[in-house]
């Protein structure tokens, strides 16, 4: 296992083989880097900083960012926007303008908020090569950027080996090639930081992806209150939910990702949503309380 | 005057308004119909934001192995996140990696 610190986040690869991962190590730290320099709020020379202070002009971009960009406007569509890449001047003016690092210590920030949704309105040029954004509009790709990262390391590394790899960027998994016999075991938690060990489901996973979104482990404090980072679009404000995370697993990282942002976006309604849409769901409420939806699996200890 | 005023008159001219409104309801059903799947037409081409589907090329550069797949082009633009192959399963085993919010 080779984990890094990268994307503002923990970034973990496995391979089936000590071979497999060192041939595999170079094509990782290369995708983090291009995904960072392409995708990063806070970097002052990333791609996505250049769309977000160029004032509605078109900015010209590489293909990572454009497709992050298209990606992000996907599921905005596939979630009837609540999945939107245009929550970016929203999570700034509430808060979070910088490495979480920073934000976190801060306590005596004035929070305002401002709805979003006007990822109808971005524009893409594959032709030209541009993006451009309307005026006083701001792009976060945190939502889906980093799964899309995951899939495409894990594809590439895949391919490069020959073999099952699994890609960990903080809950947004993605596994491609054979995988382990029985698939790959990941550790379910409200943090992905927790231990190995830490208390909670144990899921194989086969194909795809797997995502984790929640609200407790990004929060910040303010003059106004604690905050967190999911956004709803709507208002402007950190969502207000009844799920301390939701674990979604799909065809792809991306598409997981989606789903479990959304779900914590449609609070009650998400095991409906997700039922609809067959996607296998572990819910978590606020008082602890599993909801599993569309055959994600209980655990020996439920049976027992 | 009595001849044009009798019941059997004023019933035939009766039927004759109504075939009248229910072929002008029928004209306006199909019409109605023919909009709402143009309109659909119209809808479904328009997309979202103004992306178009193309795919971009791989971002690892030259060396890199060219048979990854890119999720941007194979999935639909619209629709629903894609369920799993199969759903996950529990699993006894030691964890590889740890899936939490980040």
């Amino acid at each position: 296992v080779i984990t890094v610190r990268a994307l503002g986040t923990t970034c973990v690869l496995a391979a089936r083989d000590e071979r497999a991962l060192a041939q595999a190590r170079g094509s990782f730290l290369r995708g983090l880097r291009a995904f960072d320099l392409a995708c990063s709020r806070f970097r002052s020379d990333s791609e996505l900083a250049s769309v977000n202070r160029a004032g509605g002009r078109p900015v010209d971009v590489g293909p990572i960012l454009r497709d992050a960009l298209r990606v992000a406007i996907r599921a905005a569509a596939q979630t009837d926007g609540l999945v939107d890449p245009t929550v970016g001047r929203a999570l700034r003016l509430a808060g979070y303008d910088a490495p979480f690092v920073r934000v976190r210590l801060r306590t005596t920030f004035a929070p305002q908020h401002e709805p979003a949704g006007r990822w109808r309105e971005v524009e893409l040029d594959d032709e030209h090569g541009t993006v451009r954004v309307p005026d006083g509009v701001e792009l976060d790709l945190g939502a889906t950027a980093k799964a899309l990262a995951a899939d495409v390391i894990a594809a590439e590394a895949a391919a490069v080996t020959g073999t099952g790899i699994i890609v960990a960027l903080g809950g947004d998994i993605a596994v491609a090639g054979a995988p382990l016999g029985g698939g790959w075991p990941i550790r379910i938690a409200d943090d992905h930081a927790a231990p190995l060990d830490a208390p909670g489901d144990v899921v194989a996973v086969t194909s795809g992806g797997l995502a984790t979104s929640g609200t407790s482990v990004r929060r910040w404090t303010t003059a106004a209150g604690e905050l967190h980072h999911l956004i709803h679009p709507r208002t402007g404000r950190p969502a207000v939910t009844p799920w301390r995370t939701a674990t979604v697993a799909a065809a792809s990282c991306v598409d997981a990702n989606t789903a479990s942002t959304a779900a914590i976006l449609l609070a009650e309604a998400a095991p409906w949503w997700l039922e609809a849409r067959r996607l296998p769901a572990r819910l978590v409420r606020e008082n602890g309380g599993v909801v599993r939806v569309a055959g994600w699996p209980a655990q020996l200890a439920d049976a027992a | 005057m009595g001849e044009r005023h009798s019941p059997r008159r004023a019933i035939f001219a009766r039927d004759q308004a109504a075939a009248r409104l229910r072929r002008l309801s029928a004209v306006a059903v199909i019409g109605a119909t023919a909009l709402a799947g143009a309109l659909a037409g119209i809808t479904a081409s328009s997309g979202t934001g103004r992306a178009s589907t193309r795919s971009a090329t791989p971002f690892l550069g030259p060396n890199a192995v060219p048979a990854v797949p890119e999720p941007v082009a194979t999935t639909p633009l619209a629709g629903a996140p894609t369920a799993p192959q199969a759903a996950p399963a529990a699993s006894y085993s030691q964890p590889v990696v740890v899936s939490g919010g980040s």
